[in-house]
């Protein structure tokens, strides 16, 4: 395929991180258009314009439009030349799916809740009250809206705090179960399940260490380690502008979490 | 291969992988759950992929003695394994467009149409079944947390009226971006019936029922769920009613999403 491929995403990390690393995976070549969600630029009319949802990641394939990151990564693997990241089995196809599904609903939404209460609300809480309020009647979305306006005044209850926690816990052991039972988390080959959830885990023993350390899911950190030393990996982190996405080194073998 | 397929009323998560085995033609076993009665087989209900599934109560397939779970997901499994005419078309682009769908109908439509559905419907039969206290023992040996949640919802009709308003606006939202899909093509992907169009039909059967739109609002998706039920294959899947009203069977839904 020789049509021009423009990526829009934020650090390499949760959305954004997924088809970074899905078109370094395939070997695709993308210009990449870095769109500061700290500064709000998904919510300007120029982002707009391409996605009016307001959300990250978005993708430009000649002239079509892409979104919806778990969607983008299933398109890129089956439009493009490279490895194939879904298993030939159509069985080991359906728990791709069936996990993603898991990750996107049921793990991700808590795992940003509890991201966006300690490190996104008072990455901009600090600035002009006005720019603020303004900045959150520009979303498009109104649960968006919402989940801006929790992070940034702080008021995500302690009830649903505490439920995204549990959720946390039950996700992980259920992660630690099925990488027990196999390498990876669609069957024997590494794919597009494996960079979902790495997206969503890769910082989980430094976020939550009493649910996710050596001692405790072994096989999460071998799991964590093995995609850390791929070299689209690498390759993907090493695009990140902020601290969050540096934390990845603590997957260094010999580096303690 | 022999294939069987644990399922309740055709209607929502039910009625999409009998609409797929009919258009197949792939020969199966149909093993008919009551739902509501709580009667659901115990088998697999330690696999992670069962115990954990989002669609709360959904179909079970039961493929060479192993269990599939999430209807889309068991939709494109029959699809891509089995032989018999293929229900998408071969392009990337499709299989992005169908993905999506899939999750506004996954996340949107469905905890929206259950909400309404058994506020309707399941909440008035529980309350007068004379059964309140076996259901509500049932209910509370539940394993799983939210399903748990869920059926006490329906058992005490716990949908207040912002639960409802919300799930209008997100029905209404859906059905308009079909409306705006259907103006240019007969089915959602193209010319051609597809995986998608069972996706959102088997969810928007029962939306007249509901009272979110008037009568003749959204005519295009009103056409299109006409020309969908003219299909033999679901005459077929809906022959699998043993209420006689399928459109009226709902069971608590997905989650509303707790997160934008």
């Amino acid at each position: 395929m020789t049509q021009s491929i423009t990526l829009y995403h934020w650090e390499p990390n949760a959305n954004s991180g997924k088809p970074m690393l899905t078109l370094a995976e395939k070997g695709v070549a993308y210009e990449s258009h870095y769109i500061d969600l700290l500064n709000f630029d998904q919510h300007r009319p120029e982002y707009l314009a391409l996605n009016p949802a307001g959300t990250i990641p978005a993708m430009r394939v000649g002239d079509r439009v892409f979104t919806e990151s778990t969607a983008m990564m299933e398109y890129v693997d089956a439009a493009f030349d490279g490895p194939p990241l879904t298993p030939a089995d159509p069985y080991d196809r359906w728990r791709m799916r069936w996990w993603m599904k898991y990750f996107d609903q049921y793990l991700a939404p808590s795992f940003s809740m509890i991201g966006w209460s300690v490190f996104i609300g008072p990455s901009v809480r600090s600035r002009d009250p006005n720019e603020l309020k303004a900045a959150i009647e520009r979303i498009p979305m109104p649960e968006r809206r919402v989940a801006w306006s929790k992070a940034i005044y702080g008021t995500f209850s302690p009830e649903e705090l505490a439920e995204s926690q549990r959720r946390v816990a039950i996700g992980t052991a259920a992660l630690e179960k099925i990488l027990s039972e196999r390498p990876w988390i669609a069957g024997d080959t590494y794919g597009l399940a494996d960079i979902n959830c790495f997206n969503l885990a890769y910082a989980l023993p430094l976020s939550q260490p009493s649910l996710a350390s050596d001692e405790k899911t072994p096989h999460i950190m071998e799991w964590l380690r093995k995609i850390y030393e791929r070299p689209a990996t690498r390759e993907t982190w090493a695009k990140g502008r902020t601290e969050m996405a540096a934390r990845v080194k603590f997957l260094e073998r010999g580096v303690a979490a | 291969m022999t294939v069987t397929l644990r399922h309740w009323e055709p209607n929502g998560f039910s009625l999409k992988p009998l609409i797929v085995l009919y258009e197949k033609e792939i020969a199966f076993e149909s093993r008919y759950e009551d739902w509501t009665a709580l009667e659901r087989a115990p088998q697999f209900a330690d696999e992670l992929e069962v115990a954990y599934n989002l669609e709360r109560e959904g179909p079970v397939l039961i493929h060479e003695g192993r269990p599939i779970t999430d209807s889309l997901f068991m939709m494109q499994f029959l699809d891509d394994a089995y032989p018999g005419a293929s229900l998408m078309p071969g392009c990337a682009e499709a299989l992005w467009d169908l993905l999506t769908w899939g999750r506004l109908a996954g996340e949107i439509l469905a905890p929206s149409v259950a909400s309404l559905g058994c506020k309707a419907f399941l909440s008035p039969a529980l309350a007068t079944s004379g059964k309140r206290d076996a259901t509500r023992r049932a209910i509370e040996a539940m394993a799983n947390f939210e399903r748990r949640n869920g059926w006490l919802a329906a058992l005490d009709d716990g949908y207040g009226e912002a639960e409802c308003a919300d799930s209008r606006r997100k029905i209404r939202l859906v059905i308009q971006k079909l409306e705006e899909r259907l103006a240019n093509q007969p089915y959602l992907l193209g010319d051609a019936f597809s995986l998608a169009d069972i996706e959102l039909f088997a969810l928007a059967r029962s939306i007249p029922l509901l009272d979110v739109f008037e009568p003749g609002d959204f005519p295009r998706v009103q056409a299109w769920l006409a020309r969908i039920e003219a299909r033999p294959s679901v005459a077929k899947a809906l022959a699998h009613s043993r209420t006689g009203a399928p459109e009226k069977a709902f069971t608590p839904g997905p989650e509303h999403s707790r997160w934008g």
